[in-house]
C-alpha cells in the first residue's frame, strides 16, 4: 500500500518537474482563447460574447444551439405555441437536473426571468425581455415583479405569455441571459453564487477554478442530462485580450481554439494555416452612420452618392482580408424567409440593386448627384471611430475614395473608447464607424435600432414615423405579413440612404487539427458540449 | 529613525487624501461612464443601474461615500468586473505582480550593479564598451519590442518555454528577463557614472594612500558611495515594477495588477482606478521612505536625529 502511494507520488512529482500536469495525459481539456476577463459569470450581469461562451457552457435555457448554431431543444423537451402566436408553453425535461442533483423546474426559469427585470438586479439585458408581458413596466418600477408574463404549471411546464406575438421568440430563448438559475444558491449568497465553491449549473459543464486575468476552468458536469454525449472532461477559458499574444500561445500549441485573429496577419494565417483558420460570417454588419440632424447630411442626396463612392469590394480584398462579403443592406444574408433589401440605383433600365452596378458606374451616379444638388466641398467631412487598426484603416480609404470619386475633403477623428460612445450620444460628428452584431437571429434585432424612440441608440438620428409604422405592424403581425413590414421597414432605410453598410462582420478563428466538432455558424455560437479533442 | 517613520506616516496621510480627492474628479470628469456600451441600453435600464452604484446621488455625496468606505477598508465594488470587489482584485493581481516585479528588481540590481563596477574600473577599455554597448541596447529596445521577440523566439520557434499564461516558475522565466534587461542597463549605467566620479574623489585617494588593498578600498569605500544614487533609482524603480508593467502583463497574460490600472481607465471602472491609485500612494510613498532610510545608512553625511 505504502509501495503504491510512493509510486503514485513519484508520478505525479515528475508529472509536475516535466510539466506534464497541465497538458492533461488522461483528460480531454480544451483549452479556449476567450478575449477578455469576463466581466460576470451572473448572466444577468453580463454584456459581452466573451462571458456568454462561458455562460452557456454552464447553464442551458429552454432551447440550445446545435454545433451549427441551429436551434434545437435544450432544459425544454418540446413547446407549443397558442394560435394567436401570443402564448409559449414550454414542457422541460424531466430528467434534466442541476449539478447538486435537484431537478431543474419551471419555477427555476421563472426565479430567473423575474430576477432579469427586476430594477434591484440592474441587468443590462432587462430589454431582451420587453416582449414579454409587463416587462418593461417592471424594469421602470411602475409594476411588481410577480406581474411578469411567466408562470410555471406544475414542476415541468412554463407558460411565457407576450404582448405581441414575438416569432423569434424561441431563438431568444437561447440567449445567454434567459438560462435557469438556481434560486437557493443565489438567495444563500448573493454576491459570490457563480464562484467555484457555490456554483450550481445545469448545462454541460461547471466551474471549478477562476484566476481573474489569468483562466476559469470548467469541468464536466456529470448531473447533466446529456452527459454521456459530453466528451470533454472540461474547458480552459483564457482570457488574452492581445491578438498577437493569443496568436503565438496558438501557435506554441498552448491553445486549441482562439477568439479571434491578428488582422494584421490573417494572410500570412490563411496561406500558412489554412486547416486551422476559420471565417464565421456573423449575423453582423458594420457600416457607416450619417449623421442626419447634421446640414447637409439631412439631404438624401448627399448621403446616397456619399455611400456610393464607397469602394466596398476593394476595403474586403484589401484593408479586413478575412473573408467578409461586402455590404449594400443593412441586414446581412442569412437563412430563413427574410431577404435583405439593398440599396437600389438609377439606372438606364430604372431601378437596379447598386450592387450589380461596377464600381466605376456607382462612382459616376454619385458624381452626378453631386453636381446635381451642388455639394459646397469646402468644408471637410469629419469621421469618428474608435482606437483599432483596422477602423483606421478602413477611414483612411474611405476618405481617400470620398476625395477621388467626390472631391471631397474628410477629417479622421480617432477616440478613445468611450469617448467615442460618448460623442455618438451627443452626434457630435458627420460620419460615425458602426458595427452591430445581433442579439438573436431575426431582422427586428438590427432594424429596432433605427426606431425614433430607440433615444441615443439612434445614432444617425433617423426620425421617420413611416419606419416606425412598419415595425409596429410588424410585431402585430406573423409570418409572411411580418416580413413584408420588415422589408418595407429597411428599403424605407435603404432607399434614404440612412446609413452607408460597408461589410457583412466575420469572426476569424483558428481551431486546431485535434479538435473536432467546431462548425462554423453565424451567431458566433461553439458550445463546448459538442467539442471533442483528438491526441 | 522612528520618528522619522512616524512623521513620515503622519504626513502621508494628507498626501493621500489630496491623491484620492484629485483622482476621484478627475476620473469623473474624463468623457463617457462605466455603463456606455456600443448597445445602447434603455434609459430606465441606466437608471437602474446607476441607482444600484449610487451614481445617481451627487458627485460630493459619493466623494463622502468613498472616503468613508475606504476608511473602513472598503475599496467598493468593481463597476467593470461585477462579480468581484476591488479589494479582492487588487490583492489577487499585487502578488503576482510583486513575485516577478520583486525578483526582476532583485535580479537587476545585482547583475546591473556588478556590471557597472567592473565597467567603471576598467573605463574606456573593450570591456567598459561591451557592457556600456550592451547596456544602452536594453535601454533604446522599449519592452514592447523585447517582450514579443522573447516569447517568438524562445517560445514559439524553440519551444523552450511557455509563451504567455500564469501557474508556474516556467511561466515566470520569459516575464522576468523581459523585465530585468532594461533595469540591468539602466542600473549598470548609473553605478559606472557614479562609481568613476567616486573613484576619483579624495577619500578614495586617502584610503589609496594608507595602503588599503583594492578590494577593501572597493567594497568598503567606493560602492558604499557609489551606491547612493542607485539607491535612490531603485526606490521609485521598485515601487513601480511590483506595481505591475503594463505592456509586460498584456504581453505574457499575467493576471498581475498592472493591466487592471490601464483596463479601469479605460473602461470608466472608477472604483477600480481609485483602489489601483490609492494602492499605488502607499506602495511609492512607502518606498520613498525606504529610500531615506538606506540613504541614512549608507551616507555617513546624512544623519537622522
Amino acid at each position: 500500500m505504502l509501495k503504491k502511494s510512493m509510486f503514485t507520488s513519484i508520478a505525479i512529482c515528475t508529472q509536475i518537474i516535466f510539466g506534464l500536469c497541465d497538458t492533461a495525459l488522461a483528460e480531454k481539456i480544451l483549452k479556449r482563447g476567450n478575449g477578455i476577463e469576463p466581466q460576470s459569470l451572473d448572466p444577468q450581469k453580463t454584456t459581452g460574447a466573451a462571458e456568454g461562451k462561458i455562460i452557456l457552457d454552464q447553464l442551458e435555457g429552454l432551447l440550445s444551439t446545435a454545433a451549427d448554431g441551429a436551434l434545437i431543444p435544450g432544459a425544454a423537451e418540446k413547446w407549443e405555441i397558442s394560435e394567436d402566436g401570443k402564448t409559449y408553453t414550454f414542457f422541460l425535461r424531466e430528467n434534466a437536473k442541476w449539478s447538486n442533483g435537484d431537478p431543474v423546474k419551471a419555477e427555476d426559469f421563472v426565479y430567473a426571468w423575474r430576477r432579469t427585470v427586476d430594477p434591484k438586479t440592474a441587468s443590462t439585458w432587462s430589454y431582451m425581455f420587453y416582449p414579454i408581458q409587463n416587462a418593461k413596466e417592471i424594469s421602470t418600477g411602475e409594476k411588481p415583479l410577480t406581474d411578469l408574463g411567466v408562470k410555471s404549471d406544475g414542476d415541468y411546464k412554463f407558460i411565457v405569455t407576450l404582448n405581441e406575438p414575438t416569432p423569434y421568440l424561441l431563438t431568444l430563448v437561447a440567449h445567454q441571459s434567459m438560462v435557469p438559475l438556481h434560486q437557493k444558491t443565489i438567495e444563500s449568497n448573493p454576491d459570490r453564487w457563480m464562484r467555484p465553491e457555490s456554483m450550481v449549473s445545469n448545462g454541460a459543464f461547471i466551474i471549478s477554478e477562476w484566476a481573474p486575468q489569468s483562466y476559469v476552468k470548467l469541468k464536466k458536469n456529470p448531473a447533466y442530462w446529456d452527459a454521456a454525449n459530453v466528451k470533454l472532461d472540461g474547458v480552459i477559458f483564457y482570457p488574452i485580450d492581445d491578438r498577437q499574444a493569443e496568436y503565438k500561445r496558438f501557435k506554441a500549441g498552448d491553445l486549441d481554439l482562439t477568439f479571434t485573429v491578428p488582422t494584421e496577419q490573417i494572410e500570412i494565417i490563411k496561406k500558412d494555416m489554412p486547416a486551422n483558420y476559420k471565417s464565421n460570417s456573423m449575423y453582423a454588419t458594420y457600416y457607416y452612420a450619417f449623421n442626419n440632424t447634421r446640414v447637409p447630411f439631412d439631404n438624401p442626396k448627399i448621403r446616397q452618392a456619399l455611400s456610393l463612392a464607397i469602394d466596398r469590394e476593394k476595403i474586403v480584398l484589401q484593408i479586413t482580408k478575412g473573408d467578409e462579403n461586402p455590404a449594400y443592406s443593412f441586414v446581412p444574408p442569412a437563412e430563413g424567409d427574410y431577404a435583405p433589401q439593398e440599396m437600389q440605383c438609377q439606372s438606364d433600365s430604372g431601378l437596379v440593386p447598386c450592387k450589380s452596378l461596377t464600381q466605376e458606374q456607382r462612382n459616376k451616379i454619385a458624381q452626378d448627384i453631386f453636381k446635381e444638388v451642388g455639394y459646397n466641398k469646402a468644408t471637410p467631412i469629419e469621421i469618428v471611430f474608435n482606437t483599432d487598426d483596422s477602423n483606421k484603416k478602413i477611414a483612411i480609404a474611405v476618405a481617400g475614395m470620398w476625395k477621388k470619386v467626390l472631391g471631397v475633403e474628410t477629417m479622421l477623428t480617432n477616440k478613445e473608447w468611450k469617448v467615442y460612445l460618448a460623442s455618438k450620444e451627443k452626434r457630435e460628428y458627420d460620419v460615425f464607424r458602426q458595427r452591430w452584431i445581433a442579439d438573436y437571429k431575426d431582422p427586428s434585432a438590427f432594424l429596432s435600432l433605427f426606431r425614433s424612440d430607440t433615444g441615443i441608440g439612434n445614432t444617425p438620428g433617423h426620425f421617420s414615423p413611416k419606419y416606425d409604422l412598419y415595425l409596429d405592424e410588424s410585431a402585430k403581425t406573423t409570418g409572411k405579413k411580418r416580413i413584408e413590414n420588415l422589408a418595407n421597414a429597411e428599403k424605407e432605410l435603404m432607399s434614404n440612404f440612412v446609413i452607408a453598410p460597408i461589410y457583412y462582420f466575420v469572426t476569424n478563428s483558428l481551431v486546431s487539427e485535434k479538435v473536432s466538432g467546431y462548425k462554423t455558424n453565424a451567431m458566433d455560437h461553439h458550445l463546448s458540449r459538442w467539442i471533442d479533442l483528438q491526441e | 529613525m522612528l520618528r522619522l517613520i512616524l512623521n513620515r506616516i503622519l504626513g502621508a496621510i494628507p498626501t493621500l487624501f489630496v491623491i484620492i480627492g484629485i483622482s476621484f474628479f478627475m476620473i469623473r470628469m474624463a468623457p463617457g461612464g462605466p455603463f456606455d456600451q456600443e448597445r445602447q441600453l434603455p434609459e430606465e435600464i441606466i437608471a437602474n443601474l446607476n441607482k444600484v452604484y449610487h451614481l445617481d446621488e451627487p458627485l460630493y455625496q459619493q466623494f463622502g461615500r468613498y472616503l468613508w468606505g475606504i476608511l473602513q477598508g472598503d475599496f467598493g465594488p468593481s463597476f467593470q468586473y461585477k462579480d468581484h470587489t476591488v479589494s479582492e482584485l487588487i490583492f489577487q493581481g499585487f502578488p503576482v505582480s510583486l513575485k516577478i516585479g520583486g525578483i526582476a528588481i532583485v535580479l537587476a540590481a545585482i547583475i546591473g550593479i556588478f556590471l557597472g563596477t567592473i565597467a567603471a574600473l576598467r573605463q574606456n577599455t573593450r570591456v567598459d564598451y561591451l557592457i556600456m554597448g550592451f547596456s544602452m541596447t536594453g535601454i533604446t529596445i522599449p519592452s514592447f519590442v523585447m517582450a514579443p521577440l522573447l516569447s517568438l523566439v524562445i517560445g514559439v520557434y524553440l519551444r523552450l518555454l511557455p509563451v504567455g499564461g500564469w501557474g508556474d516558475l516556467k511561466h515566470m522565466v520569459l516575464p522576468i528577463i523581459a523585465l530585468t534587461l532594461p533595469q540591468i542597463a539602466y542600473i549598470a549605467r548609473l553605478t559606472r557614472g557614479s562609481m568613476i566620479e567616486v573613484l576619483r574623489s579624495n577619500y578614495i585617494r586617502t584610503a589609496k594612500a594608507k595602503g588599503l588593498p583594492e578590494r577593501v578600498i572597493l567594497a568598503r569605500h567606493a560602492l558604499r558611495g557609489a551606491l547612493l544614487p542607485v539607491v535612490s533609482y531603485l526606490g521609485p524603480a521598485t515601487a513601480g515594477i511590483i506595481t505591475g508593467s503594463v505592456v509586460i502583463e498584456k504581453i505574457f497574460g499575467i493576471p498581475g495588477i498592472g493591466r487592471f490600472f490601464v483596463l479601469g481607465a479605460l473602461n470608466r471602472d472608477y472604483t477600480l482606478v481609485m483602489g489601483v491609485v490609492v494602492f499605488y500612494g502607499i506602495i511609492i510613498i512607502l518606498f520613498n521612505l525606504i529610500v531615506d532610510i538606506l540613504y541614512g545608512i549608507l551616507d555617513p553625511k546624512v544623519r537622522y536625529e
